[in-house]
């Protein structure tokens, strides 16, 4: 009896999870490639704009369901100053390029393919929509594009941040 | 041997055992953050079997031979078979 | 002036658009285009052809083994509808068509038909309370020449240390009734059968290239359990009496299975085991192999093996001593006898876009008991 109270135990434990990066609250300063070959610094890339970041990678179905949404966000409040990102991660340059040859993106894609800013980032979870201020500070998390993560989009872009 | 003497070794044996592999695989608590599943996301991993593949071949294997069950699937009955 | 008029008029139209209003909240999320839809749809057409000598068919002597020759068609359909996005249903609906007699000794008996057909129906839902709890039901219906089947089931599932490890458990009822045929045609009213199972599952990700998963089943059987149109030799080889089994019957089963996927040749393997022990004292063991190997990034070809040994129930026989009770459990099926059997396999798949594949596989069955089959399989389908 003991021993199945002290294997229960650990069970738990383990089943519990181990620790966690305690997620990021600015965009961390590194330098990515566009999937288009370019270098470039994300943080550059963003000045000056309200920022909705989609992490996603090709292989994972609820991504595809929120990559439609994104364009329709992207159409309707682009000439307002909202800047949408698509940031794939842990996949090379040509499963990514093999993937935008067949489904069209609009919004600028970035690789993240050794997982160093969703690490830096904290996020573990695909897909996860970030919304980011202008100055780099990330003010909202989510796993989709949801009314709530609209509202405040355009709260920040109302407010001219 | 009983029924009833039957289920409990066997059913003991299963879980201790099933603890014994659990607990040696996860002896460092392995966690496979939910972004690093691209490869168990594979069509060739089990997350991707074809649903009605897998109907046809138990169907097939439950009707010609003794044994069943323990894939999830009730065991026994649904044909006019011995199973 | 004309011109001037038209370039205003054009200005006015360029400007109206520019300040036109965004789309809606509901346009950008979708909410207008939800509602229940078809997300899944596959088809697969399965063939068996089979050949053995049985000797619970009296399609041969009477003291000898009759012929098991059959070709089975199995058209199958799975319609996968999502209600919303914590809501799934699956419906499969599978139908056989059994022709060539020999197969089904009723057809021996009767000559009702040479081609028996058999159709059911499929339901299983998914409720997904949290992100980590889920419910699921099963209903399923079943209806062939003579006989009727109607199950029922439920089971919960959790999702543990980061969807890393899932517990589940189920049970399902199942209850049969069909037409008391008698080896000799004689058709004795209705009888029933009940079997309750239960399942214990566990999945494990080791790795991020490496699935574990192990179950336990447990079933209880009641009722009768015979096929009743079937018989066995008695011995002497003039005559024949009815197959005969206990009333009930505890069936146990425990699988472990692992899949590991090597990401620089492209290669998955997968091995799994499975033991087997009954009230009947059959026992058996079953160990299947398959590897997966990328040809080409859309084009994937599997090769499989499968061995299975299973000990024979105790109470087989193919010359029943004369002075045999007949009240005492009886049966000459080559289903139940002691065997070994084996299996090979090959499939070639091909992922035609997004989540679609085409496929063709085969595989070939024998048992040393004389009982041997091919299977053709077509299949289409998968995520829309």
């Amino acid at each position: 009896m003991r021993s199945l109270v002290s294997i229960a135990m650990c069970l738990v434990a383990c089943a519990s999870g181990g620790a966690s990066v305690p997620p990021a609250k600015t965009l961390p300063s590194v330098e990515l490639t566009r999937s288009d070959g370019r270098a470039e610094s994300l943080q550059v890339a963003l000045a000056g704009a309200v920022t909705v970041i989609d992490l996603w990678a090709t292989w994972c179905t609820a991504c595809e369901q929120e990559r439609p949404k994104l364009e329709r966000l992207s159409a309707a409040y682009g000439a307002q100053g909202l800047r949408v990102i698509g940031l794939n991660v842990g996949e090379s340059a040509s499963v990514v390029n093999a993937y935008l040859g067949e489904n069209r993106v609009s919004y600028p894609v970035y690789l993240d393919p050794e997982f160093r800013l969703a690490d830096a980032l904290g996020e573990k979870r695909l897909p996860t929509i970030l919304v980011v201020e202008p100055n780099g500070r990330i003010v909202h998390r989510s796993p989709s594009l949801n009314a709530e993560t609209l509202a405040l989009i355009k709260s920040k872009l109302s407010l001219g941040q | 041997m009983e029924p009833h003497e039957l289920l409990g070794g066997v059913l003991r044996k299963f879980v201790f055992g099933l603890l014994l592999v659990w607990l040696s695989a996860s002896s460092a608590c392995a966690m496979v953050p939910q972004n690093r599943r691209q490869y168990l996301a594979d069509p060739t991993m089990p997350a991707q079997d074809d649903g009605l593949e897998r109907r046809a071949a138990r169907k097939f294997h439950t009707s010609r031979e003794g044994a069943a069950g323990a894939d999830g699937k009730p065991a026994g009955g649904g044909c006019s078979c011995g199973n | 002036m004309r011109a001037a008029r038209l370039l205003a008029s054009g200005c006015f139209w360029i400007a109206a658009v520019a300040h036109a209003e965004p789309a809606s909240d509901a346009a950008i999320l979708g909410q207008n285009k939800q509602g229940v839809r078809v997300d899944e749809f596959r088809l697969r057409m399965t063939t068996f052809y089979q050949e053995g000598r049985g000797y619970q068919s009296q399609a041969g002597t009477v003291a000898g083994p009759g012929s098991e020759r059959a070709l089975i068609v199995q058209p199958m359909m799975l319609v996968g509808i999502r209600q919303s996005s914590r809501i799934h249903h699956e419906v499969v609906i599978p139908i056989d068509i059994v022709s060539a007699a020999s197969v089904n000794a009723l057809d021996v008996i009767s000559h009702a038909s040479a081609v028996n057909e058999a159709i059911g129906v499929e339901l299983t839902s998914r409720f997904d309370l949290t992100d980590v709890d889920r419910l699921t039901s099963n209903l399923t219906w079943h209806e062939e020449e003579p006989f009727g089947s109607g199950s029922f089931g439920l089971g919960y599932s959790r999702a543990m240390a980061d969807d890393n490890a899932t517990l589940g458990i189920s049970t399902q009822a199942t209850f049969d009734r069909f037409d008391y045929l008698q080896p000799n045609g004689d058709r004795y009213g209705r009888r029933n059968r009940t079997a309750l199972n239960g399942n214990l599952s566990f999945l494990q990700l080791l790795s991020p290239t490496t699935v574990f998963d192990a179950s336990y089943g447990l079933t209880y059987q009641q009722g009768t359990l015979e096929t009743s149109y079937n018989s066995v030799p008695m011995e002497g080889g003039t005559s024949r009496s009815k197959e005969l089994f206990p009333h009930s019957r505890t069936r146990h089963a425990v699988q472990a299975r692992v899949a590991q996927h090597l990401p620089q040749s492209h290669t998955t393997l997968r091995a799994a085991y499975r033991y087997y022990t009954d009230s009947f004292q059959l026992s058996a063991h079953t160990a299947e192999f398959e590897l997966h190997q990328y040809l080409f990034p859309r084009l994937l070809a599997r090769g499989s093996f499968r061995y299975y040994t299973q000990t024979g129930v105790d109470f087989f026989s193919t010359a029943l001593p004369l002075q045999t009770s007949p009240f005492q459990p009886r049966t000459a099926d080559s289903d139940l006898a002691e065997f070994h059997a084996r299996e090979y396999g090959l499939k070639l798949l091909w992922l035609v876009r997004g989540q679609s594949s085409l496929d063709i596989s085969w595989f070939h069955y024998s048992r040393d008991n004389g009982f041997d089959a091919n299977v053709i399989s077509f299949g289409y389908g998968g995520g829309l």
